[in-house]
């Protein structure tokens, strides 16, 4: 064979490869040919969720909130390329962003349980619906995983418009994760559910299912409670420091003490109280009234009245007036954030005797003060008085007050 | 036959390369229209080296084959931006990873702080970047009628001891001694989240629900961030069990 002949036959096999070249060539162009020819992206597409925590998680708060993954609304934003009319929109749910559609764990965009998937299409500043035609969901696609929307109008949507897709009510798939929502808008919703041949534009987002981060932490219940008759008080210091001292107060004339038909007598013994208790506390007293034997002098009892000379009075009351003289550290003011409220009946003690008012009630576990949130640190001044009558019997007269303070955390 | 069969040998081979080059411009577009668009031009995805195969499919599966790399990572300027890596999958691509989700800080009290640390990652592909918000309240007790929530720092503070305090940072703290700056993998040529402002700086905490904490302004490899965690309490913080769970969500455009 001639090297002619053997060239020839060399160019002969090569022409039969790029002949088959050739033919794969036409098929890779019908692959063009068959594509989604007038599909465009959709462009700044996002998913933001109103909680990104399984959907197995709910926490008990609202639908909506970040800690529900039972109830979440899901929020699309994305910008349109194409100019035109729109009657659907559909999105797909899948664990890929590509090919064939797996759907995410125990999705479910249509939950039976709840009824609150709802649909709103919001106009931002960039979309020009001229007349709205409100899309509503569309029952025909039931899988857990999609959703659409349509409205057989539709509206015109202009290139470049800002769309944004709100849904509500949809349980987040069960397992952590990416999952990922492919968007798609159709001018038509004859086949929309099917197939791509009313394709506009379509995009995809991702967005992931998360483990939330859950934090404890304990805060120490906390009572300073503490009662004196020894003045001056102590100063309340950074630590609440608890007031000091004997508790025995003597109340009348000095220095024997004793009572008189004429004037009104009075003495002071003081608490100090302290809580973080979430729900406040109350403050009590309980005691007999001034007691020799059997003979009592008259408690004022549970509403507050004036000292009246002459007559069987014993009673008690905060005196906000008292931070003077001797009865320093103590405070005036009464009900303010972390601080009690002196009850309307008790807080009439004043240091001119006369211008206060005064109540007790013998033998009965009765507030005198409450708070209904902490108190910081309150110390207050409580100011007794007695008086007699001519025919009160002569003696030594006695009783003990007990204060109690009852935090409820 | 000398010189004509000289002549007939080389007109047979331009006629060769001649064909072989018109069908090897012909045939570009058949190797590229997978993974070319642009109306100008720009390069999606290509493979270069031995030992690598962008889709590899068999009747029931496709895989991506790579037998190393040269170059990993992703760089971009205004008008562009590339991926290069060991893998460069064509579709968008978001994963976040929380770990250390159990947050104990124990029995706070006023004379110091409580602080503990959890983490999370992302990575997000061919986007035009993300960001990661925080939501949950501040940590919560509740009583009958009553909720106490922990003060939460609206605005970036020191740790004070004594005031209540709660509030979160994702860099690295010298007071108290917590946390670390996000950290790139492998490292910042390929990673690029950032903390976010008021959450960026040292020893300055804060935490307002629905803050964006961390974000990166691009596609972006993996960024793991460390959340330090701080709370202090006054005396008059009331006492109990405060609790809340914290949803890192991160939000991608692409």
């Amino acid at each position: 064979m001639s090297n002619y002949a053997i060239s020839l036959k060399r160019t002969t096999l090569l022409l039969a490869a790029l002949a088959f070249t050739a033919a794969l060539l036409v098929a890779n162009f019908s692959v063009f040919s068959v594509g989604k020819a007038g599909a465009a992206q959709l462009t700044s597409r996002s998913l933001s969720l109103s909680s990104s925590l399984a959907g197995t998680v709910d926490d008990g708060t609202a639908a909506g909130s970040e800690t529900n993954g039972d109830e979440v609304t899901y929020s699309f934003t994305f910008t349109v390329p194409t100019t035109g009319t729109v009657q659907a929109f559909l999105i797909d749910f899948c664990t890929t962003a590509i090919g064939a559609c797996t759907a995410p764990t125990n999705m479910d965009t249509h939950p039976a349980d709840s009824g609150e998937t709802t649909i709103s299409v919001q106009e931002d500043d960039n979309v020009s619906f001229t007349t709205l035609n409100p899309y509503a969901v569309d029952a025909t696609p039931t899988d857990g995983n999609r959703i659409g929307i349509t409205n057989v109008t539709g509206n015109t949507i202009t290139s470049g418009s800002v769309v944004e897709l709100t849904f509500i009510g949809i349980h987040n798939p069960e397992s952590t994760g990416t999952f990922f929502g492919r968007i798609k808008t159709f001018d038509s919703t004859a086949t929309y559910t099917t197939n791509d041949n009313d394709l506009v534009d379509d995009g995809t987002v991702a967005s992931s299912i998360t483990t939330g981060i859950s934090i404890t932490s304990r805060v120490v219940e906390t009572l300073g409670f503490s009662t004196t008759a020894t003045f001056p008080l102590a100063a309340e210091g950074a630590s609440c420091d608890p007031v000091t001292g004997s508790g025995a107060i003597n109340l009348g004339l000095a220095p024997e003490y004793t009572l008189s038909i004429a004037t009104t007598y009075d003495a002071y013994s003081a608490f100090r109280l302290y809580t973080n208790a979430a729900n406040g506390a109350v403050v009590q007293y309980e005691g007999r009234s001034l007691t020799k034997g059997t003979d009592v002098i008259d408690a004022i009892g549970g509403t507050a009245a004036a000292p009246a000379t002459g007559s069987e009075q014993f009673g008690l009351a905060v005196d906000l007036t008292a931070d003077t003289g001797a009865i320093t550290n103590a405070d005036t003011t009464e009900a303010g954030a972390g601080q009690l409220d002196i009850g309307a009946e008790y807080d009439g003690g004043n240091g001119t005797i006369g211008s206060g008012t005064f109540a007790y009630v013998a033998d009965t576990k009765t507030q005198m003060a409450a708070s209904s949130q902490y108190v910081t640190c309150d110390s207050y001044a409580v100011q007794y008085i007695a008086n007699i009558s001519p025919l009160t019997p002569a003696g030594t007269y006695t009783t003990t007050v007990v204060y109690f303070a009852v935090p409820t955390y | 036959m000398g010189n004509s069969w000289h002549n007939d040998v080389m007109k047979s081979r331009v006629f060769r390369a001649g064909l072989v080059l018109a069908f090897a411009v012909l045939a570009l577009p058949m190797l590229a229209h997978a993974q070319y668009a642009s109306p100008s031009y720009s390069v999606n995805e290509i493979f270069i080296g031995s030992g690598g195969e962008l889709e590899a499919c068999g009747t029931d599966y496709c895989a991506r084959q790579s037998a190393g790399d040269t170059a990993a990572g992703s760089t971009s300027g205004t008008l562009y931006q590339a991926n290069a890596g060991f893998d460069t999958p064509s579709e968008p691509t978001l994963e976040v990873n929380v770990t250390n989700t159990n947050i104990d800080l124990g029995v706070l009290n006023n004379t110091s702080t409580a602080a503990a640390s959890s983490n999370f990652s992302v990575k997000n592909y061919l986007s035009n970047g993300y960001v990661v918000t925080i939501e949950g309240n501040s940590p919560t007790y509740v009583s009958g009628s009553t909720t106490s929530t922990l003060d939460a720092l609206n605005s970036p503070s020191l740790s004070a001891v004594g005031t209540e305090q709660f509030g979160i940072n994702l860099v690295a703290n010298t007071t108290p001694g917590i946390g670390t700056n996000p950290q790139q993998i492998p490292d910042n040529t390929f990673s690029f989240g950032t903390a976010a402002a008021g959450y960026d700086t040292p020893d300055y905490f804060k935490y307002v629900d629905g803050d964006i904490i961390a974000e990166s302004d691009q596609s972006s490899g993996e960024t793991q961030y460390t959340i330090s965690i701080i709370a202090n309490i006054a005396t008059s913080t009331p006492g109990g069990r405060y609790q809340t769970t914290l949803v890192v969500q991160a939000i991608a455009t692409f």
